[in-house]
């Protein structure tokens, strides 16, 4: 298993997208705060002492954090469709035992660079709030530095999920180009197209459900605020919901690539 | 640069006698579509085996079968006794080369072969050695994109030799390669199953693998249809030679007594003598005083052989013809003209072949006579029908060669 995890990274590493789709995510983590904090101090007088420096990094890191979601399973779906689309895969199945290893070197590898984007957005996102407000911003009790640290966290394990859900569409569709355009259309506003027709239906219960949806109940769940009383999923339903999408997908992808035919 | 390519695997790590491949009752349908039907052959230990058809005729879908990639509908193939996905590592057995599109084309030749190596838990070294094995070591870090498909090709091989495995298994290697990397690949796998390896070759031009193969295996619309070695096909298929002469029964015996047993009266009246040549057939004729009005040598090209073997798969009209209803008795060919088969059609039509060349006898000046009456009855030809004769076409040239840049 190791000898196909570093096969796998070695693939990555020697093709330039894993880096192309990191950098909006960290262009974004390094400039949200610079340019919220302005805005938000402009109405700091009329809503209280230090809103602006606690919106601006909630606004600076939810924002990279969706970035992060996204281009996370962006990464998964290319890495995982791409040896589909320039018929590799037969290569790599012909060097290696059986597929399963393969699909779980895959799933691995989509993980790890998941979590990779995160932590260098979420660095880049709280070094830039933190540089930008100066002294009197930030976190400044031990109870906020936990939950800031609950939200970075809970942002690497949703990052992870959100690769290892690309992953699995691009193995069960065997298409880069059609992962790509699903997860980007999805993501931003599919899901929110959807969810308001559930809703129209009447089944808002089961909009609540929907992947992006529980990424942001995961995330809000683990800031001690009062709102989140009316959360319509709480922890730890939105996490668990959440990696139920995961091992849906991803066990779709692996079923798909073991039961495939390898033309 | 002119690389060395000639040079196989000189050893194959942990391999005892392999017991070969064997592929056993292989059928593979898709939606209802036979791709391939009870499909059974083996390849020996040691040998180059051509596996030979048309296009469209189950050989690829054979081969990844055989390799794991493609699930069969029913039967087993196996090597060294087992399935693909039994073998514990199967790059170190088995090197395939099925598409030369195997590479990502952004990596480079070398990081495509290191991630391979990584994989198969080959020293990283193996990448480059490979590269030069093939003749691209000076292109190692070129994208792959930007090869050519015979240097895609080579690429696909080098990828195959990294685990210095027992078997290749090549689905039309030579695909986009020129006439000169063609005969590196041929002396490249001669080399290498000199050196113990097995080699099973695909192609649909029999005239690519017929040199270097010592074994044959033919397959027409996903079955078998011809198994054998090469040299037993060559001898099934011998050059024959047609001989008009006064009294062709006198001329059998004369033959038959000095061991020629293979002399068939035509339905012309000319003898047909396979297995010796015309210099020895005229003095037996001398001595027995029969006289010879002219012979003429029929060659058989196995590549003709082969089409009637597999042919009529998908007819085509030859050339082009004005739109409007075909004449009267217009048959569209296939790939070549079929075998006729019915009983009911007499000999004559059959063997030699109706569009043989006009005859071109050896004794110039001499008008041919009419043959004189057949004082035998005309004999059944054999099962095994000699193909439509046409001249051969040009040889690809062969020699040692390599790639250069």
């Amino acid at each position: 298993m190791t000898a196909l995890l570093n096969a796998e990274v070695r693939k990555v590493l020697g093709l330039r997208y894993w880096w192309i789709l990191g950098i909006a995510p960290v262009v974004v983590g390094l400039f949200t705060g610079a340019l919220t904090l302005p805005l938000a101090r402009q109405v700091e007088d009329i809503v209280g002492e230090g809103f602006a420096s606690t919106v601006s990094a909630a606004i600076g890191i939810a924002l990279a954090l969706a970035l992060v979601f996204l281009f996370a399973a962006v990464f998964g779906a290319v890495n995982g469709g791409t040896e589909f689309q320039h018929r590799t895969m037969a290569t790599t199945f012909l060097t290696t035992r059986g597929r399963d290893g393969v699909v779980a070197a895959k799933y691995v590898t989509a993980a790890a660079f998941g979590l990779l984007y995160c932590v260098v957005v979420e660095i880049a996102a709280v070094l830039t709030v933190l540089m930008f407000a100066g002294g009197d911003s930030g976190p400044s009790s031990g109870s906020d530095f936990g939950q800031l640290a609950a939200v970075l966290t809970t942002g690497m394990l949703c990052a992870a999920l959100w690769a290892l859900m690309g992953s699995g569409l691009g193995l069960l569709t065997g298409s880069t180009v059609g992962s790509v355009l699903a997860i980007s259309a999805w993501v931003p506003f599919g899901e929110l197209i959807v969810s308001l027709i559930l809703h129209g239906l009447g089944l808002g219960a089961v909009a609540d459900l929907l992947p992006v949806q529980l990424t942001w109940y995961t995330i809000v769940g683990v800031i001690d605020i009062p709102e989140t009383g009316d959360m319509a999923v709480r922890w730890p339903g939105a996490p668990l919901a959440l990696i139920g999408w995961t091992l849906l997908v991803c066990a779709l992808g692996w079923w798909r690539v073991r039961s495939r035919d390898v033309g | 640069m002119t690389a060395q390519f000639a040079q196989a695997p000189d050893a194959f790590p942990g391999s005892g006698p392999p017991p070969g491949i064997a592929v056993q009752g292989l059928t593979k349908t898709y939606r209802n579509i036979p791709a391939v039907s009870n499909l059974s052959f083996t390849v020996p230990p040691g040998s180059i085996t051509g596996f030979l058809g048309p296009n469209g005729s189950g050989k690829t879908t054979t081969l990844r079968m055989l390799l794991g990639l493609v699930r069969p509908t029913a039967g087993i193939a196996l090597i060294d006794g087992v399935p693909y996905s039994s073998l514990p590592q199967p790059g170190r057995v088995v090197g395939a080369v099925l598409d030369a599109q195997g590479a990502h084309p952004k990596h480079t030749a070398l990081t495509h072969l290191e991630v391979y190596c990584t994989a198969m838990r080959v020293p990283l070294s193996q990448a480059r050695a490979s590269l030069d094995l093939v003749g691209l070591g000076s292109v190692a870090t070129r994208r792959t994109g930007e090869f050519s498909l015979g240097m895609r090709q080579r690429l696909a091989l080098a990828t195959a030799l990294l685990g210095q495995p027992r078997y290749l298994v090549l689905d039309e290697p030579a695909n986009g390669l020129d006439p000169e990397g063609m005969a590196w690949l041929r002396e490249f796998l001669q080399s290498y199953a000199r050196s113990g390896g097995t080699v099973l070759v695909s192609s649909h031009i029999l005239r690519e693998v017929e040199q270097m193969a010592d074994h044959l295996v033919i397959v027409s619309n996903g079955t078998l249809v011809h198994q054998s070695s090469t040299a037993d096909l060559r001898n099934a298929y011998r050059s024959r030679v047609l001989v008009a002469c006064s009294d062709p029964a006198r001329l059998a015996a004369a033959l038959a007594a000095a061991g020629i047993t293979d002399a068939q009266i035509q339905g012309d009246g000319r003898l047909a003598v396979v297995g010796a040549d015309p210099e020895r057939i005229a003095a037996l004729a001398a001595e027995q005083k029969v006289t010879i009005f002219g012979t003429h040598v029929e060659h058989v090209d196995l590549e003709q052989v082969f089409l009637s073997m597999t042919s009529g798969r998908y007819a085509a009209t030859h050339g082009y013809h004005q739109p409007g209803p075909p004449a009267s008795g217009h048959v569209p060919p296939g790939y070549a003209p079929p075998i006729p088969q019915s009983p009911q059609q007499h000999p004559q039509d059959r063997y030699p072949p109706q569009h043989y060349p006009p005859q071109h006898y050896q004794q110039a000046g001499q008008a041919a006579p009419p043959y004189p009456a057949q004082p035998y009855p005309v004999q059944q030809p054999p099962a095994q029908q000699y193909p439509p004769g046409v001249p051969a076409p040009h040889q690809p040239p062969f020699g040692p060669g390599g790639f250069q840049r």
